[in-house]
């Protein structure tokens, strides 16, 4: 036993060791006892270490059980920075060097919840020449600068960048060649989709093309993209890896799902239907595609959902995959307006809000998203003109397709998919201006205000359910802001309670703010004030003219976080 | 007097192979262990250098059982000179410990002893255990509520009535 110490292995030793030895042992009773209290005896790191690996809703009841744990939880940011992440319904970005660390990420966390609560206008921005807002993802808009006199160049895209604190970006703008077409915007994969000019194959042609967002270089991967028609409309949407392109060719909509990095297209299936109008189409997810179809009377307004294969369904050329197995597609029948109202009127398309870009700190779940449609009809309950309203939750919609996978195309009853988990709100007419914009599970609109004043107001509706808890439960605890109703689902005014099947059961946080004192209202009911939401707040684009008779716009933040 | 477990004269430390140390448990129970798959203890670790600043080796007094000691032994000698970034002071990345196959099954054990050996490794600063530890508990916790939770760790409810029903923490105002 070379290089013992002797002389602690002796007696000294023995004591140390029986002391100890009679701290561990002892008569069954204490040992009970210890056993009981051996939580409590460990370390705070050691609890710490624990509950780093818990969920929101386990770390709440965590803390309490005891003094100790709520300590734990007290001491921790990156535990709280959990647990608020959770209540508000948001998720945390992705972590680099370059990026904050949790103490800052948790106070602008903070500072943006509280900016959705006490909603304020910041100043104004001034951004020159600038007409319509063609597209917008994350903080970035582009838009279309029409050439103003023939010394000045060629029409131009303008990509402007908002400054923003969820992603720490700087206001930026660049100009680029390219028209007044189509675009889409990915901000998160840094990719414009734009249509370009028509090729000299064949007469007026089209072809898409991929572009970097920031410097407006052509993108390396992109493959060639399918021909597009020349057609009267087009729409284009971008969703990971897929490019959606509808276009409206000879009284016919088809449309494309390309895959831009592989460069398989599928088309529209084979048995398209021919005679419904389609107005609207938007990838649900990535293998999903929604369309409105609205046929000529409108009482059979549905949502049409189809599915897509990204090249699976076996066939080897990249422009005829529909020749595989039968793609299943679900027709959602709308509510039968006709109980409620009479001669409705088209049916405003179908709005879904974008998944968030994951670029920001922190982010909103990409399965909380909404589902908005807006009808307009003649109430057969009075004389007055109304539009109806019904918000869904996108995850609800969805999983009426993904839990029940079907081999054939259905028609689903609107009594089956839409009651419990939709809400549907009737407003008289005049009310509304203009359609809602959605971001996340918020939903904005601009309306005059019920009450005799007619002032036009900012209504947001926010339909996140944790969310919504927390502010039923400060507006029980009596600290709720002011200006924030919170509606439960049975108290809501609606057109339901007269027709069978139709229910509101979906709570949601109403705001309302008074448009600023320098937009006047007429700007909002002339439409020349365009509302969009987006991540970090509401956009205001405010269209006016200036001496040169050229459209600016300016821009306010409904609140600066 | 504590039997000292006598080891056979070929397993003792020679030029280039690994040394011994002499770990005493509670129950008074000697174990006789090479110092290099303990050295993924920080608490050993200083130990050791402590050692060789006097130049004199002495026996480690541990504050749990055989029973314990001889279970961390195990995950010691299961990772022996494997690198574990968890226990890379350097490197040590935030947040929780990576799933391991082996882990889970070794620390399929009961409630008590699983706290057990959390305490004992954070005793012997093993961070890739209390990690380990910390994931097998919050497995049995998740999910539950208040009241299940104290049952399982064995907590009693020190709050007063108020303070219970006050927000549980300024996070959820």
């Amino acid at each position: 036993m070379e290089g013992w110490e002797k002389e602690d292995s002796s007696a000294a030793l023995d004591t140390k060791v029986k002391n100890a030895a009679a701290s561990e042992s002892g008569s069954p009773r204490t040992r009970e006892r210890r056993e009981i209290s051996l939580l409590r005896n460990l370390p705070d790191d050691v609890l710490l270490e624990i509950m780093k690996n818990l969920d929101y809703r386990s770390l709440v009841h965590c803390q309490k059980t005891c003094h100790q744990m709520r300590m734990v939880v007290a001491g921790s940011v990156s535990l709280q920075y959990t647990i608020e992440l959770a209540a508000c319904g948001m998720l945390d970005g992705p972590r680099d060097s370059k990026t904050l660390d949790v103490t800052e990420r948790l106070r602008r966390l903070r500072l943006y919840d509280a900016a959705w609560r006490r909603l304020d206008f910041t100043e104004r921005n001034f951004l020159p020449h600038l007409v319509g807002c063609m597209a917008l993802s994350g903080p970035s808009l582009v838009f279309f600068r029409p050439q103003k006199s023939p010394s000045d160049g060629a029409a131009k895209t303008v990509f402007q960048q908002i400054p923003s604190r969820l992603r720490g970006v700087e206001e930026r703008h660049i100009q680029l060649a390219g028209g007044n077409g189509p675009h889409a915007l990915d901000y998160s994969q840094d990719l414009n989709v734009f249509l370009g000019p028509p090729t000299g194959l064949s007469n007026g042609v089209h072809q898409y093309q991929l572009r970097s967002l920031s410097t407006g270089h052509t993108h390396p991967l992109s493959t060639s993209s399918p021909f597009a028609p020349p057609a009267a409309r087009f729409l284009v949407e971008i969703h990971t890896d897929f490019v959606l392109e509808a276009v409206l060719a000879t009284l016919r909509w088809e449309y494309f799902v390309w895959n831009w990095k592989t460069g398989l297209v599928e088309t529209s299936p084979a048995g398209w239907p021919r005679r419904v109008a389609f107005q609207s189409f938007h990838f649900l997810d990535n293998t999903h595609i929604l369309a409105f179809e609205s046929n000529s009377d409108n009482q059979l307004a549905c949502l049409h959902v189809f599915t897509f294969r990204d090249g699976e369904s076996g066939s080897d050329t990249a422009t005829s995959s529909n020749v595989g197995g039968e793609r299943p597609s679900y027709r959602f029948l709308l509510p039968d307006f006709a109980h409620t109202c009479r001669s409705l009127l088209p049916v405003i398309a179908p709005r879904c809000a974008h998944g968030a870009s994951d670029t920001a700190y922190f982010l909103s779940d990409p399965d909380d998203r909404l589902l908005s449609i807006t009808a307009k009809g003649v109430s057969t309950l009075g004389s007055a003109e109304g539009k109806v309203s019904i918000d869904i939750p996108l995850s609800t919609f969805l999983s009426y397709i993904t839990e029940q996978p079907i081999e054939h195309s259905i028609t689903v009853p609107w009594k089956e998919w839409g009651p419990f988990g939709s809400r549907v709100a009737q407003t008289p007419v005049g009310d509304l201006l203009g359609g809602a914009t959605l971001s996340g599970m918020r939903s904005v609109t601009v309306r005059n205000r019920r009450e005799s004043d007619g002032a036009v107001v900012v209504t947001v509706l926010d339909y996140h359910p944790r969310r919504v808890a927390r502010a039923l439960t400060l507006q029980r605890d009596g600290h709720g802001d002011s200006g924030v109703t919170v509606l439960r689902g049975d108290e809501l005014e609606d057109i339901c309670a007269q027709s069978e099947g139709l229910r509101t059961t979906l709570p949601c946080i109403l705001t309302e703010i008074p448009l600023p004192e320098e937009i006047p209202n007429s700007l909002a009911e002339t439409r020349s004030l365009e509302v969009r939401l987006y991540e970090d707040g509401i956009l205001f684009l405010e269209y006016g003219r200036d001496s040169e008779l050229v459209r600016m716009i300016r821009k306010a933040w409904a609140y600066s976080f | 007097m504590p039997t000292i477990v006598s080891v056979d004269d070929s397993t003792v430390p020679g030029e280039g192979s690994s040394r011994l140390l002499l770990l005493v448990s509670s129950d008074n129970k000697h174990i006789v262990v090479e110092e290099d798959i303990m050295s993924r203890s920080r608490f050993i670790s200083k130990q050791v250098e402590g050692f060789e600043a006097t130049s004199q080796r002495h026996a480690i007094l541990l504050p749990f059982s055989s029973f314990v000691l001889n279970k961390v032994i195990e995950y010691c000698s299961h990772y022996r000179g494997y690198y574990l970034l968890e226990d890379d002071p350097d490197a040590a990345p935030p947040g929780r410990s990576p799933v391991r196959e082996w882990d889970q099954e070794f620390l399929d054990v009961d409630r008590n002893m699983l706290l057990r050996i959390i305490k004992a490794a954070h005793y012997l600063e093993i961070k890739s255990l209390v990690g380990s530890c910390a994931r097998a508990i919050a497995d049995m916790i998740r999910g539950k509520t208040t009241e299940e939770m104290r049952e399982i760790l064995g907590v009693e409810n020190d709050f007063t009535p108020e303070e219970e029903h006050s927000p549980s923490s300024k996070c959820t105002g």
